[in-house]
């Protein structure tokens, strides 16, 4: 007999992961299905998950219910939060893991999960009856029925690993490669393209020169990711810094020739953000130097990850660049950079809710999609994920939208103006950056995650009694005090006194924080001082605030306009040839994404409203 | 959203009477700042005309306003209709007295886009309203843009990279804290200063190219019986090229086009009524306000035959701010001595140096060496550019980055308004292309 499950999720990497949870959390029998089960959770490059940008992913991904923060903050072994010389938008938390503990973690909650089967084996083929998947094949032969089916496969799809003249198909770190989906998907007229990416070399520990690298220690205070996280976080790893020189750059541009990347031997897209050191050098000339940085593996291991040295030069060059560093002079190569090129989608395949145009019951999140980092992944995951479940259950699919958060701004950038390399997730990308912070994360999407059934009733009333601690103080803002009040707070401060300040002035003058207003009014003490916090930080940002709130009303309204996506443009005959071939492609879910197409202008959104008028949306 | 305002009613053709129409929550309080009415006030009755006055600076106008409640109004929104007599003109000077108190201009069609998006607009007008559209965005700004002088563009362009650089600069920062060793705060200012500094000579250049396209308004004022329709004959002879009408002229005031080197001069004149003897001091005064409004230049026209004083001085206070020129009519009968240039308009003493003069304030050279844009929406979105620039500029030193590229990215959007770039695209190309950040 055949085996059926309700949903099955193709990879256990960080979209897979946070996929096959929801789906199974919901109820529904789900298969997770991955080449290696020691693959499971692997951090194939940098050994930290966080980050500007990426630390908001998370603290999102965890207020919606899911794995990667808690297992992050298990996992840590040093934590920083980045920026902290600019305001709360951008404070963005970071920390290095360990990554076989990391693994090891997902995989036990994986096994632990209720509705969850996690199965060793390689998916050649989907099967699909009139639009809707139905199965899927293994390398083996066996053939398996689903009604769902979720895409996460990576970097796995014939990908092919490149170090100087050796090119090997094969995954990254001895992992194998997925070489037949590929064929079945091209087959179901998916659009299909290749991207590329790379890794540094790792090195031994006790090969390395401490006397001439600088210790990075983690931060003093230390946050967790996870709401749920109610342990101490392992803080005790230091990283190290050191820097290229001349030589290094020297060597890289007398041996270009041999640089894959510079002889034709390479011709994925790869990022810019995540430059091999071979185009930084060669990029830009004129520096000095560039930053290495030296970071931990993990705990139980001597394996250190060279962040900074990307490359996919010979293995011989690489020997000599990485003894070329400072610090590094005498340095054990343990395993060399390289690069990968691997087949993933045309993310412009998609529709916001993550699921692959002209099919039902077919879902795709992570790099398959197009984007790059293990945290951009994970929130896909977990949106396709919750789609994969809404299918099942007959009910309407979720878009999370670009004003509530980095999640929606990451699969609308994908989904509309799509991408022409891995995407990588920026704070400069989200319009709505003061509101979007990591602070609020969970006053953003709790509720959704509740309402979805990922949040627990327990976490949802901590969250719900938050928010009423935070409305009692609210309601004091307007309390008044004497300039005799303040005065010891104020002379400490330098702050000057001119009769009586309420509590919200204090709060909003620069140089003055929610620690002098407890200083001054015990009352808001409460023992939870984030959430004072969190009144500070909107108080003080009320101004522009409202400047981006301003923007984002008519942005609301536009997103609660929606569009079929089977609508067809051709039958609206005031567009403009243009905008009709980019809106046929896009085939936007809300007028709003409508408007942020490419090629699409006001007059064309203005036919479209027209046409819907007419009762053109049925 | 923000409150907006145009015309309403067709520009195309002359119409007599003419709408403005604001909508949006300010509506009303604006309406309550500029109409006047004794009714107005306190309890207005929506859906009902009210008669009263526009109130502004430089003039007044007697116009009718009615309030449309939300939601029972075209866009679902407060809208307030003005509608004036007086032409063109004046609804233009009403548009501008409006958003002086903070409303924006409406793009084409974007009363209709509302009215969608409050669920307000009915089928019949929306297969009417399209054709509208569709026409009025043939001049769309991009088109405009492609079509403006490689000049203006190049202008326009240079300003928008310097600001995608300069945003670039500050966002990578933001983005890679832990990488950047290079301070690129103090560059930053640098270059917003002179972004500022560009923008202003833009705008500037700009609106004043605007008004010359639709000609330079030069009021003719002075005390009843000084001369000044006689001048205006005068200066209409020495052309002898009456170029038109211009359309929609009030009642009393007159005005009249000649065309010189190039550049079509409107005189504005309180003549054509008849000044009798007994005509009320007040209004004479308040005839020469609305010559005035709207003028660049003024010419006052004393009468060196009579000791009126009085009447004059008043006048001449009505001239703050405004640039003008002073001249002595009747100067072949010359009792009194007075400041001015000396002229007879029956005597063609002079009338040539006052059109000398009023080509040299408008400093023809000068104009037309400058590449300008004179697309209305085009110069509304640069100033905007400029207030969002300015706005930045105030808070840079104390507010927060991310705080200081609201003002910034609003910039830019502004800009990109006129060149129709994907902004937030470039500014990630040049964070990658200007500095050497990812590990």
């Amino acid at each position: 007999m055949t085996k059926f499950y309700d949903a099955m999720v193709i990879g256990a990497g960080h979209a897979g992961i946070e996929a096959a949870l929801c789906l199974a959390k919901k109820g529904h029998n789900t298969l997770i299905i991955t080449t290696s089960l020691h693959s499971i959770g692997f951090l194939a490059c940098n050994p930290n998950i966080g980050g500007t940008a990426k630390g908001h992913l998370v603290k999102e991904i965890d207020a919606l219910g899911g794995a990667m923060g808690i297992v992050t903050d298990k996992a840590t072994i040093q934590t920083r939060m980045l920026n902290l010389a600019n305001g709360p938008a951008v404070h963005s938390l970071r920390n290095q893991v360990d990554k076989n503990k990391y693994h090891v973690l997902m995989k036990q909650m994986l096994e632990k999960q209720q509705n969850l089967t996690l199965f060793e084996g390689e998916v050649v083929k989907l099967y699909h009856k009139n639009g809707k998947i139905n199965g899927i094949k293994t390398e083996l032969g066996e053939k398996i029925t689903t009604n769902a089916v979720v895409l996460c496969t990576g970097v796995y799809l014939n990908s092919t690993i490149i170090i100087g003249d050796y090119v090997k198909n094969t995954g990254p770190a001895g992992f194998q490669g997925a070489n037949q989906l590929t064929d079945s998907l091209i087959e179901m007229g998916l659009p299909i393209r290749r991207f590329k990416t790379g890794t540094p070399p790792r090195v031994l520990k006790s090969s390395l020169d401490f006397s001439k690298l600088e210790v990075q220690e983690g931060d003093k205070d230390i946050y967790p990711f996870s709401q749920d996280t109610n342990f101490e976080i392992n803080n005790d790893s230091p990283c190290y810094l050191t820097y290229t020189n001349e030589k290094t750059h020297k060597l890289i541009l007398d041996n270009l020739d041999r640089s894959p990347l510079y002889n034709g031997k390479i011709l994925g897209a790869g990022p810019r953000y995540c430059p091999a050191v071979e185009v930084k050098v060669v990029r830009f000339k004129d520096k000095e130097r560039h930053q290495i940085f030296i970071e931990p593996e993990g705990q139980n291991t001597e394996e250190m990850y060279v962040q900074g040295l990307s490359t996919s030069m010979p293995y011989d060059i690489q020997e000599q660049l990485v003894h070329s560093v400072k610090g590094l002079e005498n340095a054990k190569i343990m395993r060399y950079g390289y690069a990968i090129e691997y087949d993933c989608l045309d993310s412009m395949a998609l529709l916001p809710t993550l699921a692959v145009k002209n099919y039902k019951g077919l879902y795709a999140a992570g790099q398959i999609n197009g984007s790059s980092g293990y945290e951009e992944a994970a929130a896909q995951g977990l949106v396709a994920g919750v789609n994969a479940a809404l299918y099942l259950e007959g009910k309407k699919e979720i878009t999370i939208t670009r004003d509530i958060a980095y999640i929606g701004v990451l699969i609308d950038d994908l989904v509309t103006k799509g991408t022409q390399e891995p995407y990588r997730m920026m704070t400069s990308r989200a319009e709505h950056r003061l509101h979007l912070r990591q602070d609020n994360a969970d006053i953003r999407l709790t509720e959704l995650g509740h309402k979805l059934g990922l949040v627990s009733d327990e976490r949802y009333n901590k969250f719900k009694e938050k928010k009423r601690k935070k409305e009692r103080l609210m309601a004091m803002l307007d309390k008044n005090y004497s300039p005799k009040m303040c005065q010891e707070v104020f002379s400490k401060k330098n702050q000057p006194i001119k009769g009586g300040i309420s509590a919200r002035e204090v709060l909003r003058r620069n140089g003055l924080d929610y620690r002098d207003l407890i200083a001054i009014d015990k009352e808001f003490d409460i023992g939870e001082n984030e959430i004072l916090k969190q009144i500070e930080t909107e108080i003080k940002y009320q101004g522009y605030l409202e400047k981006q709130q301003k923007a984002i009303k008519e942005m609301k309204k536009m997103e609660n306009k929606e569009l079929n996506a089977d609508i067809d443009y051709e039958l609206i005959p005031s567009l403009r040839v243009e905008a009709r071939e980019k809106l046929k492609k896009v085939k936007p879910l809300t007028l709003a994404q409508a408007a942020r197409v490419s090629g699409v202008n006001p007059a064309d959104i203005i036919a479209i409203m027209v046409y819907l008028q007419k009762g053109g949306n049925k | 959203m923000d409150t907006i305002v145009a015309i309403s009613t067709s520009q195309a053709t002359s119409a007599g009477i003419n709408i403005v129409r604001i909508s949006g929550k300010d509506s009303l309080p604006i309406a309550k700042r500029i109409f006047s009415s004794k009714s107005f006030n306190d309890n207005i009755v929506p859906s009902t005309m009210y008669l009263g006055t526009i109130k502004a600076k430089l003039f007044s106008e007697k116009a009718f306003c009615v309030y449309f409640k939300a939601p029972k109004s075209y866009t679902g929104e407060d809208i307030i209709e003005i509608h004036c007599h007086g032409g063109i003109g004046i609804a233009n000077a009403i548009v501008r007295l409006i958003r002086e108190h903070g409303a924006r201009p409406a793009q084409p069609g974007e009363f209709t886009k509302r009215a969608f998006l409050n669920n307000k607009l009915n089928l019949v007008e929306a297969e009417g309203i399209l054709d509208m559209i569709n026409a009025s965005t043939e001049g769309e700004m991009y088109n405009a843009y492609r079509l403006m002088s490689g000049e203006v563009s190049k202008k326009i362009t240079k300003i928008e990279e310097l600001l995608i650089e300069t945003i670039a600069m500050l966002e990578v920062k933001l983005d890679y804290p832990d990488e950047l060793e290079e301070e690129t705060s103090p560059k930053a200012y640098k270059n917003l200063q002179l972004i500022k500094d560009d923008l202003v000579k833009q705008v500037k250049a700009s609106s004043y190219a605007k008004t010359l396209k639709d000609g330079v308004n030069i009021a003719i004022v002075g005390a009843p019986n000084a001369g000044k329709s006689s001048l205006l004959n005068a200066l209409i002879q020495e052309e002898r090229a009456i170029v038109t009408d211009i359309a929609g002229t009030t009642r009393d005031i007159i005005s009249e086009s000649i065309q010189v080197d190039g550049i079509k001069l409107n005189f504005l004149d309180t003549a054509g009524i008849r000044e009798s003897q007994d005509i009320i001091e007040e209004i004479g005064i308040e005839r020469s306000q609305k010559a005035i409004l709207g003028a660049e230049i003024v010419i006052f026209v004393k009468d060196a035959s009579v000791e009126n004083f009085e009447q004059e001085s008043k006048i001449e206070k009505l001239l703050e701010g405004k640039r003008v020129i002073t001249v002595c009519n009747k100067c072949d009968i010359k009792k009194v001595q007075k400041e001015g240039l000396d002229i007879s308009v029956k005597q063609n003493i002079n009338i040539q140096a006052i059109l000398d003069k009023i080509m040299k304030m408008i400093n023809r050279d000068s104009i037309f060496s400058q590449p300008v844009l004179t697309n209305e929406r085009q110069i509304f979105a640069l100033e905007e550019c400029l207030r969002h620039i300015q706005s930045a500029l105030d808070a840079y030193n104390f507010a927060p980055t991310e705080c200081v590229l609201v003002d910034l990215h609003q910039a830019v959007a502004s800009l990109a308004k006129i060149t129709g770039r994907e902004v937030s695209e470039s500014i990630v190309e040049e964070v990658f292309s200007a500095f050497c950040v990812g590990k």
